[in-house]
């Protein structure tokens, strides 16, 4: 018998989907609007990732008078701190909010730093590399460089979202409670993500990165400094992404030098940005819920379909979300919701414009 | 507007399906709530329970992924079997998921598993992976056993996590009573910076000299490492300097935790004549590895091992009918040897199926509850399987490997156990130090 999904499957992909827009928005600022190609967006998510293993704990565990080596005793200290917060609905939302300020700046940081190589005059598609590889060096520190997060062994990030589970809303669990959470924090950073980038693509700046995506020389022909442009996107791209990595961080509880890798964090995001279509920030929503439910529900699904395959269902889910992009690209080469021109005011508006012209022009005849 | 409208659509479809599941959900506990005086309610397990499995399949750990799968279908078909001959009214299906090697795929395949009903989940392998799954499965009472994770890290009293596997802080006593009842008295620790080997160098070398021996150096070098000139000079300078002080070659010894890195130390520690005098030793990492007991194929390394006396440990699986029997099915299987893993991972199985029906309900936390006693009593494939506060394995016996010159041939033969309840070495006839 076909099974269906239960709340916590949903729960868990709403976080999914929005954490993936949050990146996928900015990325989408970054690569469909303005044209650079950015292979190494893991390490914008890592920044605030890595930073929630660094920086929340040692702080809540001072503010507290919780003594002694941090990563020493870091599993001991951050239980501690947990107990704290789970006690203390404002000391946990402050923290939350005060981690997802510090993951802007950091991550901003980062992509100001990484896109340096832009002021060399640097070609985009060499940038896009330069990006990986400074990606990999990332990973390859935070991975070796033990005082940050252990390495390896990694570190228990504090858990603001614990006092939540002390309710019993709709009769949730205490873990669907933490999820909630999660989805609601998660929710206002995307709303004020979304905000940003629609606000931006239809201001003339939107209009002016599409102008430098579309030819970069005819526009520092026009006196714009076109470098400066780049960089500017880059900080702003990555430090919105870097809240992404805080709220993954919060979400898993635990970091580890070996998350936050490329497949995951740097070609599905540009997977789901290209299948919603470039430039479209509405699809790049449609892009990301899709392909991540699409995802999941495969994962789900493949089981029952065991009695039909003539191998392994435990390989079904990267085939058929293979052939499925596959498909849906053939079918929609430009994306599910193709670039349109952006409107610098209403359709509505227009139309009443151009009856009024049609109609002047009438009357001057 | 053909375009928005699949997109309201989708998102109608999303919005339809998570209310759903809303409707259809299981009450969760409620933790707020005194619980109250409950009606009798029937209770007992039927159908299919599924327990998940969670290898990895793909990426680094392929090889060990595919002996423990093959491992936990022989156990699953075996324990199905013993339940249909018991009249069972349940049995056990095991869904497979590959988590890639990587603790992201970890988690997700995890979630995934918990959203279609799994309370008891078989892996992950990689221990950065068990540390990803761990808030979630506590925050959902889900269990799961790891069948090969062994950093000391996870030991964490009451949580979630349950491992059959000999951890890290279980080999460092049996090789520092190994040096230590060779007669050696001062040691030069030579790691691998990793988790592993960071964890072995610490419990070998804090043992070491608990039983009064020094330690006079440590030398590690990091996974990327190719060139082991430098390392190799390092060591060198540790021992010049011990036998400066006055130590005789019998009374210093090396220790190198590694892997196959051992191969290339070896081949430039033979130009060092000082390194030939003493006595060398290993770990798992090092055990069993063909080219140290190939004289026509790896001269160097073969006889530097042969000169050294090189002995390492392996977790010591006593050869019962049940190990036997999961050799052959494996081997029957895969074609080939199966690693060490297996045979745990195959006990995780039964003892599981065993809890369950003591249980006789799917409830992850009851299970957890009972879990540590059935492993107290059960002895199976891996032998006897005595779990501490952490749930991890307590205590666990090592054989201690040589690299021999045989009538037939070069060898890796067994010299010796460690018998870690008597905290003794018992060294094979003709092996003693």
């Amino acid at each position: 018998m076909i099974s269906f999904p239960g709340i916590d499957f949903f729960m868990v992909l709403a976080v999914y989907i929005i954490i993936f827009l949050i990146i996928t928005l900015s990325y989408n600022l970054a690569y469909g609007y303005t044209g650079i190609p950015d292979f190494g967006r893991a390490m914008a998510a890592g920044a605030g990732g890595f930073l929630c293993g660094y920086f929340p704990g040692r702080l809540a565990a001072r503010m507290l008078g919780i003594k002694g080596d941090y990563l020493e005793q870091v599993i001991v200290v951050v239980d501690k701190v947990n107990l704290a917060l789970e006690q203390s609905p404002a000391l946990s939302i402050g923290i939350l909010i005060l981690s997802l300020i510090v993951g802007f700046i950091v991550a901003g940081s980062l992509g100001l730093f990484a896109s340096l190589p832009i002021f060399r005059g640097i070609r985009l598609f060499y940038l896009g590399v330069t990006l990986l590889s400074i990606q990999i060096s990332f990973n390859t520190i935070i991975y070796h460089w033990e005082p940050i997060i252990r390495g390896e062994h990694g570190v228990p990030v504090p858990d603001p979202f614990r006092w939540l589970t002390r309710y019993n809303l709709f009769g949730l669990s205490p873990g669907q409670m933490r999820a909630l959470g999660m989805i609601v924090a998660s929710t206002i950073v995307l709303v004020i993500t979304w905000y940003f980038c629609t606000s931006l693509a239809r201001s003339p700046a939107g209009r002016l990165l599409k102008a430098v995506r579309d030819d970069e020389k005819c526009i520092e022909a026009l006196g714009r400094d076109v470098k400066r442009l780049y960089v500017k996107v880059m900080v702003l791209s990555y430090a919105l992404t870097g809240m992404a990595g805080v709220l993954f961080a919060y979400y898993q509880g635990y970091i580890i030098g070996l998350h936050f890798e490329r497949v995951t964090w740097t070609f599905w995001p540009i997977a789901m940005v290209i299948l919603g279509g470039l430039a479209s920030n509405k699809g790049t929503v449609l892009g990301t819920a899709l392909f991540i439910t699409m995802k999941r529900l495969i994962t789900f699904y493949k089981r029952d379909l065991e009695g039909f395959l003539p191998f392994s269902p435990v390989w079904l889910d990267g085939l058929l979300l293979g052939v499925s992009l596959i498909i849906l690209l053939i079918y929609a080469p430009r994306g599910l919701v193709p670039e349109k021109p952006e409107l610098t005011i209403k359709r509505s508006d227009i139309e009443r414009l151009r009856r009024e012209v049609l109609r002047t022009e009438e009357d001057l005849d | 507007m053909k375009k928005e409208f699949m997109a309201a659509l989708l998102l109608a479809v999303f919005f339809v399906g998570f209310g759903a599941g809303f409707v259809t959900r299981k009450p969760g506990p409620t933790p707020t709530e005194t619980p109250g005086p409950m009606p009798p309610q029937a209770v007992g397990l039927s159908g299919e329970i599924l327990i998940g499995a969670l290898e990895d399949l793909s990426g680094a750990l392929t090889t060990y992924g595919e002996d423990i799968k093959a491992a936990y279908e022989v156990a699953e078909k075996d324990v199905n079997d013993f339940l249909k001959k018991a009249g069972a009214k349940w049995h056990i299906k095991l869904i497979h998921e590959d988590t890639a090697s990587t603790p992201e795929v970890a988690l997700e395949k995890f979630e995934s598993l918990v959203g279609k009903g799994v309370k008891i989940v078989l892996g992950p392998m990689m221990s950065p992976a068990c540390a990803s799954i761990r808030s979630y499965a506590e925050a959902h009472n889900v269990i799961f056993i790891s069948p090969s994770s062994t950093a000391v890290e996870l030991s964490i009293p009451g949580d979630n996590l349950f491992r059959f596997c000999a951890i890290d802080d279980l080999q460092g006593p049996a090789i520092a009573s190994t040096v230590f009842s060779s007669g050696i008295t001062h040691l030069v620790s030579c790691y691998l910076d990793n988790d592993w080997g960071a964890g072995l160098d610490k419990s070998t070398c804090d043992k070491f000299e608990s039983l009064g021996g020094t330690v006079i150096e440590h030398i590690s070098w990091s996974p990327e490492t190719i060139e082991f000139s430098p390392i190799a000079e390092e060591i060198d300078a540790a021992v010049k300097n011990a036998l400066n002080s006055g130590l005789s070659y019998d009374k210093i010894g090396v220790l190198l935790i590694s892997y196959r890195q051992v191969l290339s130390i070896f081949e430039v520690a033979s130009e060092y004549p000082d390194l030939s005098k003493v006595r060398w030793f290993g770990t798992d990492g090092t055990v069993m590895i063909p080219e140290l007991a190939d004289i026509e194929g790896h001269p160097t390394e073969t006889e530097f091992a042969l000169k050294t006396n090189f002995t390492s440990t392996m977790f010591k699986i006593p050869m019962t009918r049940a190990y036997w029997h999961v050799h052959d099915e494996i081997v029957k299987k895969l074609g080939r040897e199966p690693t060490i893993y297996a045979y745990d991972a195959y006990d995780s199985v039964w003892i599981v199926a065993l809890a369950l029906s003591v249980v006789n309900e799917y409830d992850a936390m009851k299970v957890k509850e009972i879990l540590p006693k059935i492993a107290d009593i059960y002895v199976g494939a891996s032998g006897d399987i005595m779990l501490n506060e952490n749930g991890d394995l307590s205590i666990a016996d090592y054989s201690l490997w040589r690299p021999i010159a045989t009538a037939d041939g070069y060898e890796w033969t067994e010299v010796g156990v460690y018998y870690a309840a008597e905290d003794r070495i018992e060294w094979k006839q003709g092996f003693e130090p």
